[in-house]
C-alpha cells in the first residue's frame, strides 16, 4: 500500500515545515518586540519635558504613552509640545491605579510586547529600562521591578516612617507570595505580553496599586524578578504621599494586601 | 394622660406616619425617581411599620420571644438593623458604579485619543487631496 505511507510522509513534511516556520516567527518577534513605556501623570508639567527627553535619549525606539489623570495643569499640552504621539486625556481623576490600568489597556490591545511603568515625576532612570527589561528578554520573569534596595549600595534616604512602612510590605508581601520582594512600593516595573495582559484587566483600582500589585502577580503565578536600580529625588512638584496621610495609606494597603491574599486565584487561560 | 384621639393616641399617630412614609415611597417609584430594584426593601419596611402600629401586641410578642422587657426597644432595635442592613447594601451599589464608572472613563481616554489620532490623519488626507487638485 504505497498511498498511505507517501501520504505519512506528506503530512510529516509539512510537520517539519511548520515547526521551522514557528521557530522563525519565534525570532521576529524579539526583534520587533513593541515596547511601552507607560508614564501616569497628575499635574506635571514641570517635569514631563525632561522626563521625555531622557526617555528619547535612551529609549528611542519605545512607543512613550503619557496617561493624562485629569490634571489641572497643562501637562497634556506640555507633553504634546515635548514630542508625545500618544497621551491618553481621562476626562475623570482615577488616582494612580486607574490612569495605570488605562496605559496597560492600550498596550493590551494595540498589541504590545512589553509595557515598562515609568512615573512622570522623574524619580526613576529612562537608562534603567534596558537592565529591567533583560529578565523578560532572556525569559526569566514575567514581571521585573525596579528596586532600590535589592542591593548593598543604595543612595535612598527616607523619612523613618518610610523606611518602616517599606520594610513591613517587604516582610508581608514576601511571607505572602514566598518570595523576597524588597521594594513593593517601587512603580519602576516592567511586563510581558502576558503579564500586561493580565494587569490590564484587573489593575487594583486604588490609590497606591504598587504592594497590591505585587501579591496580585504572586498570587497568580506569575513570575517576579527584582533587579536594582538608582532612584532619583523627586525634580519638582510634590510627592502623592504627604507623612499625615502615610499612616492611614499603610493600614488600607495591608488590608487590601490581605483581601487579595484570601481571594482564589484568577482563572487564567494556559500559557 | 389621653390625647386628642383617646387612648390609642400613640398607635393612630404611628399609623398615619407609617401610612405618609408608603405614600411616599410609592410616589417616588411611579415617578420613577427610585428603581424598581431598590424600592422593594423600602416598601418592605413600610409595611412592617404599618403592621407594627396597627398591631402593637406584635411588638409585644417579639420582645418576648428575642427576651427584651421594654417592647419599644425592639422597635428601634429592627429599624437599626435594616437600616445597616440597607448601608451596606447601598456600599456595594457604590462600589460597582465606582467600578463603572472607572470602566467607562478609562475607555473614554482610550477613545478620544483614536479620535485625535483618525482626525489627524483624515486632516492629512484632506491637505494632500487639496494639494493635488
Amino acid at each position: 500500500m504505497p498511498y498511505p505511507v507517501q501520504f505519512g510522509v506528506d503530512l510529516h513534511g509539512i510537520r517539519i515545515i511548520l515547526i521551522v516556520l514557528q521557530f522563525n516567527i519565534q525570532e521576529d518577534f524579539d526583534m520587533s518586540a513593541k515596547a511601552a513605556v507607560l508614564v501616569p501623570c497628575f499635574n506635571e508639567e514641570v517635569n514631563i519635558p525632561s522626563v521625555v527627553a531622557t526617555l528619547k535619549k535612551h529609549v528611542p525606539e519605545m512607543d512613550i504613552i503619557i496617561i493624562n489623570d485629569c490634571s489641572t495643569d497643562h501637562t497634556a499640552a506640555v507633553a504634546a509640545a515635548a514630542g508625545v504621539k500618544t497621551v491618553l486625556d481621562l476626562p475623570c481623576n482615577l488616582g494612580i491605579g486607574g490612569a495605570v490600568q488605562t496605559g496597560l489597556k492600550y498596550a493590551h490591545r494595540n498589541g504590545y510586547e512589553l509595557a515598562i511603568k515609568f512615573d512622570g515625576d522623574g524619580q526613576h532612570k529612562a537608562e534603567n529600562i534596558a537592565k529591567l527589561l533583560a529578565p523578560i528578554e532572556a525569559n526569566e520573569a514575567d514581571v521585573v521591578i525596579g528596586s532600590r534596595f535589592c542591593a548593598k549600595h543604595n543612595g535612598f534616604k527616607s523619612t523613618f516612617f518610610r523606611r518602616l512602612g517599606i520594610r513591613l510590605f517587604f516582610l508581608v508581601n514576601s511571607a505572602l507570595i514566598r518570595q523576597m520582594i524588597t521594594d513593593n512600593t517601587s512603580g519602576f516595573r516592567a511586563y510581558n505580553r502576558r503579564a500586561l495582559s493580565f494587569l490590564a484587566k484587573r489593575y487594583p483600582s486604588f490609590d497606591y496599586p504598587e504592594p497590591e500589585e505585587v501579591i496580585l502577580l504572586g498570587k497568580n503565578q506569575f513570575r517576579i524578578k527584582e533587579v536594582f536600580t538608582e532612584m532619583n529625588p523627586r525634580l519638582g512638584g510634590v510627592s502623592s504621599i504627604s507623612p499625615i496621610k502615610s499612616v492611614y495609606y499603610m493600614i488600607k494597603v495591608m488590608f487590601a494586601i490581605c483581601m487579595v491574599a484570601m481571594r482564589p486565584a484568577v482563572k487564567q487561560e494556559k500559557r | 394622660m389621653n390625647g386628642f384621639f383617646g387612648a390609642h393616641q400613640f398607635e393612630i399617630v404611628a399609623f398615619v406616619c407609617s401610612l405618609c412614609f408608603m405614600f411616599f415611597i410609592i410616589e417616588s417609584i411611579r415617578k420613577q425617581l427610585i428603581k424598581e430594584a431598590y424600592s422593594l426593601i423600602w416598601i418592605f419596611m413600610g409595611m412592617i411599620l404599618i403592621i407594627l402600629s396597627i398591631a402593637p401586641q406584635v411588638l409585644k410578642l417579639v420582645s418576648d420571644f428575642i427576651g427584651i422587657a421594654y417592647p419599644p426597644y425592639t422597635l428601634s432595635l429592627v429599624l437599626i438593623t435594616a437600616i445597616l442592613l440597607i448601608l451596606v447594601q447601598y456600599s456595594i451599589v457604590i462600589s460597582k458604579q465606582t467600578e463603572r464608572i472607572k470602566d467607562l472613563t478609562q475607555e473614554l481616554g482610550l477613545l478620544a485619543e483614536k479620535l485625535s489620532k483618525l482626525q489627524d490623519r483624515i486632516d492629512k488626507l484632506d491637505k494632500t487631496e487639496k494639494s493635488s487638485k
